[in-house]
């Protein structure tokens, strides 16, 4: 399971792809939220764009260079 | 004026003189390519450049002309006179932008719509003749947008720039954005971004891509290329030179010190016995404290004080870590000149080359120091032979070797300070063609500009000076020289006419000529006019040669076309060219013959910081003459200097010649000097095209003397130029023969 959904933080693992899109954004319609990437090896780009959209706060950066890079300044972080 | 901005302007102004150079290049050749990228390049760098500062209309008026640029260079839009004008237009706007920012810091209130009316211009222009209105210019904005800091990490290099705009429904065609600009090889930059404002997270489509990418790569274009296969139509990838990140070393002030806080570096850790390095470690201490002081660095120059007892590595490597400290501060003096300064470009390029050179030389005239306090010790101490002759033979060979060595290093250096402010005469050569495009359409006339020696150099305040004076003289060809294009054919003449401005080193300075092969300038008519303005007697222009007749042209007062043309009349006339040109210590000739053309001649010192006289002596006391003005020498027997009343005159080459005696001039007494049976020792001078003798007691060598101005209540005194030191150590008053007669 790439994506495991805990109390309000998303946990991705590994490659997660399109086939999550869904089940994420109607996970962020029901409030506030964090994400824990630091196992995320694989971030699609419409995954990305429901974490901008919904403001979604690091609780831990991704490991993956690329992603930590490029990607992981764009969340906020922090409480 | 911040320094970054004097420095944008001053590039500025070279990218537009680039523009203008290639815009007429490529109106005479459609095709030509290299052209094209050059302007395409300038502009591109000019957007670069303007986006560190606020002036949106500036950016947005440079960012139209890049766009149009990248349509030609893409083969969509012809290149024609008609898009020639209207960039043109674009070039010489900003060109009056740059001097009101220079002048006021700003631009002015209407700028943001002459942009627009500009850009405008431009846009139909491209969209008309491309066919393609509607398709729109691929938009490369963000590349200016990049924060300093990625200009910094980026500035200089050549790179691939991705503007990606995912098809919305790409998710559908399996395609994951992300993961190709992951895959984009030797990624530098990686920009995300919403593609429109975020809907709230209830209503966004999970599988419409509303992100958009925009990403910069060392590799090559074609390599990232490849990355984009599947979607060719989304991606626009270009190869970009991003400018050099303006501040990367700091403005070249804050360089040379870098440089300066290296050197002191590298003499104090020098080899010598131990009264050198003392007193090079002295010099160099009191050298890096002045360096600091400039750059406002108090705190550091207080730290390095009290440092003074530290090893000599650890001192330098003191210096070093100063020399590398960011952020260094130029100092206050860097601040805004006065506005008065007007558009007088105040900066000065130099070669990292001469510079090194310099600091060469500073540090071989550091070493030759060192040698003296040991020289001053064997003097105190009686100490006068090494082989203990006590003849002071060995002392008076040390101070000689050490002299030599001053001598050569201080004409070396000498030398390395006087090319520091060579520049080749190209600068002033640039607004010529784009002058005579304008001017010969407007007069309906045919031109042909030839330009020749635009690599010889000159001082940099003697082109200042000169820049005007050429501008008005091409003017003036091209007004009452060069005849319309019937007329030539009538008078059997090509039809295009040619302008040709010239400039070479002489061994006295720089000939600038300006010639024509128009209608020349008849002697007759100017006796005729100077008569009938009141500017000379009719006796005195009946006896002018013609050679002398059309010098008369540099009266002020007098211009010799029938009508004055919006093009070269009013205001500046030759007579303004003749005194701009010997303000700066030269002088102007003119040959001209009526039917065939007209050729006027500037000769200029090379530098006015080094100015050769021909020394004179009267009543004992030395003088100097400007070589440039002095036409010749002569010796006159007593017997054939002729008078009228107390008025003197000589015969020379064939001329009568108004003596006058440097004596007298200078209100010392001449009575018993010259006897009957005597020669008078006399120089000819140039003075404003009138030649005049100065009988002087006797003429002396030549010299190359560095003139000092008069100071103080001297300065009033107008004769005189200001004062030199010849090489024995003699004062010599430098003479101003036009203020003296």
């Amino acid at each position: 399971m790439p994506i495991r959904f805990e109390e309000r933080k998303a946990v991705f693992d590994g490659d997660c792809t399109l086939e999550e899109a869904m089940t994420l954004a109607e996970w962020l319609e029901t409030g506030p939220a964090a994400a824990d990437l630091s196992a995320c090896t694989g971030l699609h780009t419409a995954l990305l764009q429901l974490l901008l959209a919904g403001g979604v706060r690091l609780d831990a950066p991704p490991a993956d260079p690329f992603l930590a890079r490029w990607v992981a300044p764009l969340l906020p972080t922090g409480r | 004026m911040n320094a970054l901005l004097g420095q944008f302007l001053t590039e500025g102004r070279d990218l537009l003189a680039v523009a203008d150079d290639s815009l007429l290049r490529l109106e005479r050749d459609p095709a030509d390519s290299g052209a094209v990228n050059e302007l395409f390049r300038a502009f591109h760098t000019l957007k670069g450049g303007s986006a560190l500062f606020d002036l949106p209309a500036f950016t947005a008026l440079v960012h139209a002309g890049e766009d149009v640029l990248d349509a030609v260079r893409a083969g969509r839009t012809p290149a024609t006179s008609d898009l020639a004008d209207r960039l043109l237009a674009v070039t010489a706007q900003c060109a009056r932008w740059m001097n009101a920012l220079e002048a006021a810091g700003r631009l002015p209130a209407d700028a943001a719509d002459t942009s627009r009316t500009l850009a405008a211009d431009l846009r139909g222009h491209a969209a008309g003749d491309a066919d393609m209105a509607g398709t729109g210019l691929p938009d490369i904005d963000w590349l200016r947008e990049l924060s300093a800091e990625e200009r910094r990490s980026l500035g200089g290099a050549t790179l691939t720039a991705v503007t990606y705009d995912p098809d919305p429904d790409c998710f559908f065609n399996g395609d994951d954005p992300l993961e190709l600009c992951r895959s984009i090889p030797e990624l530098r930059l990686l920009r995300i971004e919403p593609a429109g404002p975020w809907p709230p997270v209830a209503e966004i489509d999970p599988y419409r891509c509303v992100l958009r990418f925009r990403a910069l790569s060392a590799a090559g274009a074609d390599a990232v290329r490849a990355v984009f296969r599947s979607a060719p139509n989304d991606v626009r990838i270009i190869t970009v030179r991003l400018p050099e990140a303006p501040d990367a070393d700091g403005p070249p002030a804050v360089r040379l010190a870098r440089a300066m806080l290296r050197e002191q570096a590298r003499i104090l850790t020098l080899d010598g016995d131990a009264e050198e390095v003392a007193a090079r470690r002295a010099a160099a201490l009191r050298a890096a404290g002045a360096i600091l002081a400039a750059l406002g660095r108090h705190a550091e120059r207080k730290a390095l004080e009290a440092a003074d007892a530290e090893p000599a590595d650890a001192l330098a490597a003191r210096f070093m870590a100063y020399a590398d400290a960011a952020p260094l501060r130029p100092g206050p003096d860097e601040g805004s000149p006065p506005a008065a300064a007007r558009t007088q470009r105040r900066t000065l390029r130099v070669e990292p080359e001469r510079i090194d050179r310099l600091m060469a030389l500073l540090g071989e005239l550091v070493t030759v120091k060192g040698a003296l306090p040991r020289l001053a010790r064997d003097a105190g101490d009686g100490n006068l032979g090494v082989g203990g002759t006590g003849d002071g033979g060995a002392l008076a060979h040390g101070i000689k070797e050490t002299a030599a060595r001053l001598d050569a290093v201080t004409a070396e250096l000498q030398h390395a300070v006087l090319t520091l402010r060579l520049v080749p005469l190209a600068r002033i050569f640039e607004p010529l063609p784009r002058l005579i495009r304008e001017a010969s359409r407007r007069l309906g006339k045919q031109v042909e500009l030839r330009l020749d020696g635009s690599e010889t150099e000159a001082d940099k305040d003697v082109l200042d000076t000169l820049g005007e004076p050429l501008l008005h003289l091409v003017r003036n060809a091209l007004d009452h020289g060069i005849e319309d294009p019937e007329r030539r054919r009538g008078l059997g003449k090509p039809e295009t006419g040619t302008i040709g401005v010239s400039a070479r080193q002489e061994r006295d300075g720089i000939v600038v000529s300006v010639s024509d092969d128009g209608a020349g300038i008849d002697p007759a008519a100017l006796r005729r006019k100077a008569v009938e303005r009141g500017l000379a007697e009719a006796g005195a222009v009946a006896a002018m040669t013609d050679a002398e007749a059309l010098r008369l042209v540099f009266l002020p007062g007098l211009s010799t076309a029938a009508d004055v043309s919006d093009l070269s009349g009013r205001g500046v006339g030759m007579d303004a060219v003749a005194s701009a040109v010997h303000a700066a210590g030269g002088r102007v000739e003119i040959d001209s013959a009526p039917g065939h053309g007209t050729t006027v001649r500037l000769l200029l010192p090379l530098t006015t910081m080094v100015t050769r006289v021909l020394v004179v002596e009267a009543a004992d006391q030395l003088y100097g003459l400007p070589v440039a003005s002095v036409t010749g020498m002569s010796r006159v027997p007593a017997a054939d200097i002729r008078r009228v009343k107390h008025a003197e005159s000589i015969l020379f080459r064939g001329a009568v010649v108004p003596l006058f005696r440097l004596r007298r001039l200078l209100g010392m007494d001449d009575s018993a000097h010259l006897g009957r049976g005597d020669a008078a020792a006399v120089a000819v001078l140039d003075i404003g095209g009138q030649a005049a003798a100065l009988a002087v007691d006797r003429v002396r060598e030549r010299a190359d003397v560095i003139v000092r101005p008069m100071a103080g209540v001297l300065s009033r005194l107008r004769a005189y130029r200001g004062t030199a030191v010849l090489a024995d150590g003699r004062l010599l008053l430098v003479l101003d023969p036009r203020e003296l007669l």
